[in-house]
């Protein structure tokens, strides 16, 4: 395996992998929505060849999905690129990865040996913080008329830009696969009987099948198919919330849901990554609903965040969100006020956004008491 | 050679048996009080008092210094032990108990480590050993002695004895056979119990054993401070003595039951004397001669140096001084945050600044200082601790300026010390490195996350995870000075030990004045195992979240700052599994914390 020092341009390799199918688009825009995958920090090459297989793996969950998206979308492309740079081992490194890079995402993290087996750490830390990729400025806004006009929005963005996910523990039988000097072998087709070289360095992947894929590799002479083994015993959410958070960059919002949903079925998943998904989800649900007009789930995504932590400002939040973009029925208005009542002491003194959601309430009540329906 | 000495004891059935050790400088009889004479005498009026019990004193040499003698080192005088006690017929088939005086338990601490690793090749070791029950340790330098420290220091004059020289405080000897012992106790925790009593009171010749030394640092009751000076203390008045009564109920717990004990006997005292050997006297001959004329050598040079003196010349330039950083009431090497500066002010020149790295600043601006004058210090950038002596100025020609620093009330704590893991068989240490690496990057992690997500916890950016290379200090007490002083959040100490075929690591969080309750004890028992990487991780992220809480309660922050590290302390307990050792207990402080701030608490811990 070659490894290349630091070059003076930032992400220097790269392979543009996949372009992520167009949706059957009427007009054209050019968003680029990137992942970019480091190399992981620990022993090698055990660590760079996990980080490798999950790169993979990942770039597979860019298939788009069969779902209700509106026909005449446009979900850009989506791609995940490979640095050779000094992998990161800060949130604030993997961001400086992204400049000059295609990405506004980097996956990175670090395989650490512990007792007789190896765990795999795996961080997402994401450059576009409040969501400012999809239309109007964030992931979700909502425009409750009870406001004034001159400022009538209240939005949330993503719930973090650092998400850490559970630990891989390696299975037994893979550590020597992943802890041999010599690359993941590449075959000449899916047959997997012609072994014509090793993928080392730097690589574009082509084409991808269950659990394989197809690549070009400096390696290699020429393009060829690499297994990807399951890394663990246990279902990791890694590969699934990268690709989520992908499509909700790409406004894919039924496609998000759909790789979200595997996220918290995750029984090993933090609950942590879990409540950011369904907070996600209850984002998307609505997004869906606007473009397309199918029911929104997102007081049933922000209830689920809700139950697993009411602690967290953010799931207050989302709440508040998916209850004021329901209709406004008198049940929504009291679930509203129930939730900013119990809500409130996790906010500052006088917090803004709070203050917005209470201006709306308090506008309600008014309108309500003047018998207006 | 050691002597085993019956005391008393009973004509029937025999409950149990006790040793008496004595210790440094100590007697077979004398220090247990006066057998010879009208008062009580313990190792008799134990045995009167527990029926079947028999009662031995063991005598050795143990002077402190060689003027007085001579003295095996610990170990060898173990192995001597060992077989005195082997060797007796009389002490087997009974519950053995050992009530040891200051160097006394050091020796039957090894005495017991020796014999557990002669256990499987020695069948006799391991009957002995499995007959020990109860160790008592009155006045146990466990970490040794700041006295014996100040006899190696003079030791041209002292002349320490071989076992005297191994009682200096913190002596590595005496830390590995610490560690050892602790390791032993662990396996034998369920066979084996400890009494532990420490003196308050200093001899004349000052406090011989602090009470941090003599905590042993095992798992049971705490260690009881009695009245009473380093000697005294073995020497009890009567049956109702404090240390008597205790060892009583000790004993008679450990003892077995006897139905027909017959009479109490107390057995006639051999004289143990040595005869004296006067060729002995000839090495302390030759070095009072040397040591007189060192002495003169030295008055002659010191005459000589008075002279070229000049009356009444000018004071002379001041060598730059070393400024360093202590505790007001704790560690000598304070640790300053990275960037801290100091500012030197010396009258008639520029003041001059230096950063400080770790605990010291050595300056070394060439100055025409004059010795005698008075310079200012002033602290710069060291937000989290405040100088204690605002105040005090620093004489120049002082070879080292102490500035006394404490935290600042208001600061966040943002330090969590790593303290080095006792690791009960002496190794391994990579599992160790690894288990502590983990944690390190864990906390950071999530300090990153917290300061990302809430602006107004963006001071938990600056937490450092600092490894300390020294075993935390077993006494409470100690431990609560050292976190008061070092502006410490959070201390991470413990133990790698053995539990059948897997290793494992006992985590002990030690959160200072942080602790509410029953988090003060929480133990946390981990495998070193991949599968185990989420419960280690997420047990100790647990315990952070939870200093941090209670770190922003102390400082009067609003409850939104609070909900922040307790609402992702909720988040990361539902991962936790609660039948690991410890974890539950600190669920339930994170439980007490939210309720304490008036949170309805649903069922999520």
């Amino acid at each position: 395996m070659t490894k290349r020092p630091p070059s003076a341009g930032f992400v220097a390799a790269a392979s543009l992998v996949a372009l992520a199918i167009l949706a059957p688009g009427l007009q054209a825009q050019d968003r680029l929505v990137g992942l970019l995958v480091a190399p992981f920090t620990g022993p090698n090459p055990l660590a760079r060849k996990a980080a490798t297989v999950i790169h993979l793996q990942t770039w597979q969950t860019l298939r788009m999905a069969a779902a209700v998206n509106g026909r005449t979308l446009n979900f850009g492309r989506g791609i995940l690129q490979w640095t050779e740079e000094e992998p990161p081992t800060t949130h604030a490194g993997a961001l400086a990865l992204l400049a000059g890079s295609a990405s506004q995402m980097t996956l990175w993290g670090r395989a650490q040996e512990f007792g007789a087996g190896v765990v795999v750490q795996a961080y997402l830390s994401v450059a576009d913080a409040d969501g400012a990729m999809a239309p109007g400025g964030a992931l979700w806004r909502v425009t409750p008329e009870e406001l004034p006009a001159a400022d009538r929005s209240i939005s949330v963005g993503l719930p973090t830009t650092l998400f850490e996910f559970g630990p891989i523990v390696l299975k037994p039988d893979v550590i020597p696969v992943l802890n041999t000097q010599v690359g993941i072998p590449m075959y000449r087709d899916r047959t997997f009987r012609e072994q014509i070289g090793a993928l080392t360095g730097d690589f574009v992947a082509l084409e991808q099948g269950p659990n394989v894929a197809r690549v070009r590799s400096s390696g290699a002479t020429e393009p060829g198919w690499v297994r990807l083994p399951g890394l663990s015993n246990n279902r990791s959410e890694v590969t699934d919330f990268a690709g989520g958070l992908i499509r909700i960059f790409r406004q894919d919002w039924a496609g998000a849901i759909d790789l979200l949903t595997r996220v918290v079925a995750v029984p090993t998943a933090p609950a942590g990554i879990r409540i950011s998904s369904y907070q996600l989800m209850a984002a998307a649900s609505q997004r869906l609903h606007e473009q397309v007009g199918t029911p929104s789930r997102s007081v049933e995504f922000a209830e689920a965040a809700e139950k697993l932590n009411p602690f967290l400002r953010e799931t207050v939040k989302v709440k508040c969100m998916a209850l004021l973009a329901a209709d406004r029925v008198p049940a929504v208005t009291k679930k509203l006020e129930d939730t900013v009542r119990a809500g409130a002491s996790l906010f500052p003194q006088g917090d803004p956004w709070l203050a917005k959601v209470r201006t709306v309430l308090d506008r309600r009540r008014s309108l309500v008491a003047a018998g207006v329906p | 050679m050691a002597d085993l000495v019956k005391i008393a004891g009973w004509t029937g059935q025999t409950s149990a048996a006790v040793v008496f050790v004595h210790g440094l400088g100590g007697h077979a009889y004398g220090t247990w009080g006066h057998p010879s004479g009208d008062g009580w005498y313990w190792p008799r009026g134990l045995a009167e008092r527990v029926p079947g019990l028999r009662t031995y004193v063991l005598g050795y040499d143990a002077p402190p210094t060689n003027w007085l003698g001579t003295a095996m080192p610990l170990q060898d005088r173990a192995t001597n032990v060992a077989e005195r006690l082997l060797g007796r017929e009389e002490l087997r088939g009974q519950p053995l108990i050992f009530v040891c005086h200051s160097l006394g338990g050091l020796i039957v601490k090894q005495v017991l480590v020796d014999l557990h690793e002669q256990r499987s090749r020695r069948p006799e070791a391991a009957t002995l050993l499995a007959q020990v029950r109860g160790v008592v340790f009155v006045a146990t330098p466990h970490s040794g002695s700041r006295s014996a420290t100040w006899l190696e220091r003079l030791r041209l004059l002292a002349w320490p004895s071989a076992i005297a020289s191994q009682l200096v405080a913190n002596d590595p000897t005496l830390r590995k056979l610490n560690v050892s012992y602790r390791g032993f106790a662990d396996d034998r925790r369920t066979s084996l119990r400890h009494l532990v009593f420490y003196e308050t009171q200093g001899t004349a010749a000052g406090a011989i054993v602090d009470e941090t030394s003599s905590d042993p640092g095992l798992p049971g009751d705490p260690p009881i401070p009695i009245d009473a000076d380093h000697v005294s203390i073995a020497k009890p008045r009567d049956g109702a003595d404090l240390v008597a009564e205790r060892v009583q109920r000790f004993v008679a717990a450990l003892a077995l039951p006897v139905v027909t004990p017959g009479d109490y006997t107390a057995a006639p005292l051999p004289d143990l004397a040595r005869r004296p050997q006067f060729w002995t006297l000839v090495p302390k001959l030759v070095r009072a001669a040397v040591l007189l004329l060192a002495a003169a050598a030295v008055a002659v040079a010191l005459n000589r140096a008075r002279g070229v003196q000049p009356s009444g010349a000018a004071a002379t330039p001041a060598a730059a001084p070393v400024v360093s950083f202590a505790a007001v009431d704790g560690a000598e090497c304070l640790p300053m945050p990275a960037g801290v500066r100091i500012r030197v002010t010396v009258p008639g020149a520029e003041p001059q600044e230096a950063a400080v790295s770790g605990c010291e600043v050595r300056l070394a601006w060439a100055l025409d200082w004059k010795a005698g004058q008075l310079a200012k210090i002033d602290v710069v950038g060291a937000a989290s601790f405040e100088r204690a002596d605002a105040a005090k100025h620093y004489r120049l020609g002082d070879a080292r300026w102490v500035v006394a620093m404490r935290p600042t009330a208001t600061a966040p704590r943002l330090l969590v010390q790593l303290f080095d893991y006792a690791s009960s068989d002496g190794g391994p240490e990579q599992p160790l490195a690894q288990f502590q690496t983990i944690v390190r990057n864990k906390i950071q992690m999530l300090a990153q996350s917290i300061a990302l997500r809430n602006p107004l916890c963006a001071y938990v950016a600056d937490l450092r995870v600092e490894r300390t290379p020294r075993q935390l200090a077993s006494s409470p007490n100690a431990a609560m000075a050292e976190w008061r002083s070092t502006g410490s959040l959070l201390f991470l100490s413990g133990l790698l030990f053995r539990r059948n075929a897997d290793l494992m690591v006992r985590s002990q969080p030690f959160f200072g004045e942080l602790s509410v309750g029953d988090v003060s004890r929480v133990q946390i028992d981990l495998r070193i195992d991949a599968d185990e990487f989420s419960q280690t991780t997420d047990s100790h992220s647990l315990a952070l979240l939870y200093a941090l809480a209670m770190d922003a309660r102390r400082r009067g922050q609003p409850n939104d700052v609070v909900y922040v590290f307790l609402g992702e302390a909720v988040s990361i307990a539902q991962g936790l599994d609660s039948t690991v050792p410890g974890v539950q207990l600190l669920k339930n402080a994170v439980r007490g914390a939210l309720e304490g701030i008036g949170a309805p608490v649903p069922d999520l811990l």
